[in-house]
């Protein structure tokens, strides 16, 4: 796990909320600052897992860690994808890093 | 196009499960027009005589318990809701909950300050209805001649602020004649049109009868319907369109359990509050409603949702083989034949009307 820039916390931006909806989960802008305002966010099993984890401030290894214990794949699998899924959701600013 | 398949496949779990993840708010039924077909216009004594409006505190707590029931979509109306003087409180809230909020409004009010408010409160989308190509159809059918200039004031300055702005139109005999400028004009302001042929003859907790010369016959939706269907799409997709229709009128699925019940989803996942509170399956079922009362929105809900399981439609109507291109429905049936379970003899000329119409358009393929 070196290369995951060991140490630093992400959490989701308090300018979006979680709502579980019929099953699903969606993510909801509520601010007028959010770059997805008024969009339906509706992130997969795997995304939604990652975005739960972030809900409170967390390093990316952690993120891993647990998604190991969740799912049966191995390491680089999950690295990868919470990797992707950290660069992708901080250029949206769903994702910020924690004081 | 996407959202629009992850808002249907959310909407259709919801209505599997009956979780209410749509509905509307009606803040008042008072409207700085008055328009000829209008079932919900009050003036202000005769709201007054009926009950009061609900306070600005009052929509917020609903709107707590709405968050609490899974709601997700709303649409504030009216009346109209800019008229409602905690407007911009209740609006906030609701976004602050995370719901997505949409706007119904004549429009005549939006100024420089409301569109400045909306550009930066952006809410999900503002349907404004245009009742008419110009000022003497807002004068002769809204009774408000100077709503023309002031409804394409406000369409212009919302899409110049990157507001979502659709039109919606209602289509009678006064505007009958402007629909295909209708159809150009939404081109022109960067908005998409949607034009409602049918008018309910309902009047609700309106003390006028309704004005029954007002609307169109059967025959004359029918063909707006086809003018508006061809001015939509390509003469390629206006005849896969009429070829599927037809498909569907011809050859029905066959009758299942489900015959009979309401198919829309009006207490199965989408809901309205009137302005005094009461919820109802849809703004034109009053009969099915229930007050928000001590048992809070999700006891409505409760309530009005088994009533919806129980309502049986007409049973001519349920073993019809147009059954799958009539859009009937149970505010239909009580408003046309005086019955949820009655047959609608208007819709039947429509839909009659419309199948041999389009075979017509086909002949001359």
């Amino acid at each position: 796990m070196n290369n995951l820039n060991s140490g630093k916390k992400y959490c989701i931006n308090p300018e979006y909320v979680f709502r579980e909806i019929a099953g699903e989960t969606v993510i909801v802008s509520v601010s007028e600052n959010c770059l997805l305002t008024n969009t339906v966010i509706t992130p997969n099993e795997t995304a939604s897992f990652i975005f739960k984890a972030f809900q409170t401030p967390h390093t990316k290894e952690d993120v891993v860690r647990a998604g190991l214990e969740e799912y049966d794949v191995d390491e680089e699998t999950i690295v990868r994808v919470v990797e992707g899924f950290v660069q992708e959701s901080l250029k949206l600013k769903v994702l910020v890093e924690a004081d | 196009m996407a959202f629009n398949v992850i808002e249907k496949r959310l909407i259709d779990n919801a209505t599997q499960k009956n979780i209410p993840i749509s509905g509307s708010i009606e803040l008042l039924p008072l409207c700085n027009m008055d328009c000829n077909m209008c079932y919900v216009r009050l003036s202000r004594s005769e709201m007054e005589q009926q009950g009061r409006l609900r306070t600005p505190e009052e929509w917020i707590n609903i709107g707590r318990q709405m968050l609490e029931n899974s709601v997700l979509f709303v649409q504030i109306t009216g009346g109209e809701p800019l008229l409602y003087r905690g407007f911009r409180e209740v609006y906030l809230a609701l976004k602050k909950f995370g719901i997505y909020v949409t706007l119904n409004t004549n429009g005549t009010l939006i100024d420089e300050v409301w569109a400045d408010f909306f550009a930066h409160y952006k809410p999900r989308r503002i349907n404004i209805t245009l009742y008419g190509a110009d000022s003497s159809v807002y004068r002769n059918l809204c009774h408000y001649e100077e709503g023309f200039d002031k409804t394409i004031r406000a369409i212009k300055l919302l899409r110049e602020r990157g507001v979502d702005v659709k039109i919606n139109g209602s289509l009678v005999k006064a505007n009958r004649k402007d629909l295909t400028k209708l159809l150009a004009m939404a081109k022109d302001l960067d908005a998409p049109i949607h034009v409602d042929t049918y008018m309910y003859p309902a009047t609700r907790e309106r003390i006028k009868s309704y004005d029954w010369q007002c609307r169109l016959t059967p025959e004359e939706i029918a063909e707006a319907d086809i003018e508006i269907l061809k001015y939509d799409h390509t003469d390629e997709d206006f005849r896969s369109y009429v070829r599927a229709f037809l498909e569907r009128a011809e050859h029905p699925e066959p009758v299942n359990e489900s015959a009979g019940r309401m198919k829309c989803l009006a207490g199965r996942s989408s809901f309205f509050i009137n302005w005094q509170g009461q919820m109802q399956p849809c703004v034109m079922l009053p009969l099915f409603g229930a007050a928000i009362g001590e048992g809070g929105f999700a006891e409505a809900w409760r309530k009005i949702s088994d009533r919806v399981k129980n309502v049986r439609l007409s049973q001519t109507c349920a073993g019809c083989s147009k059954r799958d291109v009539c859009t009937t429905c149970a505010a239909c049936a009580l408003y046309e034949s005086g019955s949820i379970d009655g047959t609608p003899d208007y819709m039947c000329r429509y839909t009659d009307q419309k199948i041999r119409r389009f075979q017509e358009e086909l002949k001359n393929e």
